[in-house]
């Protein structure tokens, strides 16, 4: 009984967090990101590209995650567990987001380098 | 009344409340820096400003959440630790002090790390045409 709240709000909490991570993510990393992009339909389409994927893959990782409750016998077990797994995935999505803050960028002047983010059918 | 979740509900509302006081007086000084060091160019600051206060705010509740955990206090006999079950309000006072001492530490150091990161990043540069 105890395991299924567990579960329950594990689950509305992770997730939750998981995609509002990543409509603040989807709506600052089109200026970020795309700032400097000329074509402005293909910022938006990479952006949407990002935003699918970080919500796939991190919805996956709390799912994943579920798997690793003990056994709670007590409500005072459920708020501990609450908390430290929300604590695991809230400190692994930081870190994460602070590396791509550093990384993203580079990826992104390579693409701008080689013209890659440019829409070649359409005539300037 | 079990000692554990008055020390719960006494540790997550201040921790909360102090991150987001941080979050928010950073906030406000990042933007200078940013404007300053993106050339004015609103758009790209506040977005930067805004992806860094994320990171800010999801590593400061991480750690809170995860150092909220009390399974007793360490007591030494003898040199060697013990942990000894918490039944008191002395000892919950003393396990509080604790958590809410480390946890502001972390936060301490956090906003170094948020100096380190609005100094070191970098946004995607225009691409300049060879003539």
């Amino acid at each position: 009984m105890y395991t299924i709240t567990a579960y329950l709000i594990y689950l509305t909490c992770s997730l939750i967090t998981v995609f509002i991570v990543g409509k603040n993510l989807h709506s600052n990393g089109l200026n970020y990101l795309f700032g400097e992009c000329p074509d402005e339909a293909m910022s938006n389409s990479a952006n949407n590209f990002l935003y699918v994927g970080y919500c796939l893959l991190n919805s996956a990782f709390a799912l994943f995650f579920l798997e690793t409750t003990p056994q709670l016998i007590n409500s005072a077990q459920v708020v501990e567990f609450i908390s430290a797994s929300q604590g695991i995935i809230f400190l692994s999505l930081g870190i994460l987001h602070i590396l791509n803050l550093f990384i993203a960028p580079k990826i992104i002047n390579q693409l701008l380098k080689k013209k890659l983010l440019t829409n070649k059918n359409q005539k300037s | 009344m079990n000692y554990h979740i008055i020390a719960y509900s006494i540790y997550l509302p201040v921790t909360f409340a102090l991150s987001i006081w941080i979050a928010k007086s950073l906030h406000k000084n990042t933007r200078a820096f940013l404007l300053e060091k993106f050339n004015a160019r609103e758009e790209l600051a506040s977005a930067t400003n805004n992806l860094i206060q994320t990171g800010f705010y999801l590593i400061a509740l991480g750690f809170s959440f995860m150092h909220m955990r009390i399974e007793g206090k360490l007591e030494y006999e003898n040199g060697i630790g013990k942990w000894v079950q918490m039944n008191g309000s002395k000892e919950t006072i003393e396990t509080l002090a604790s958590k809410l001492g480390s946890f502001t530490l972390v936060l301490g150091l956090l906003l170094f790390l948020n100096f380190f990161v609005m100094i070191m990043i970098q946004s995607p540069k225009k691409v300049e045409k060879k003539v």
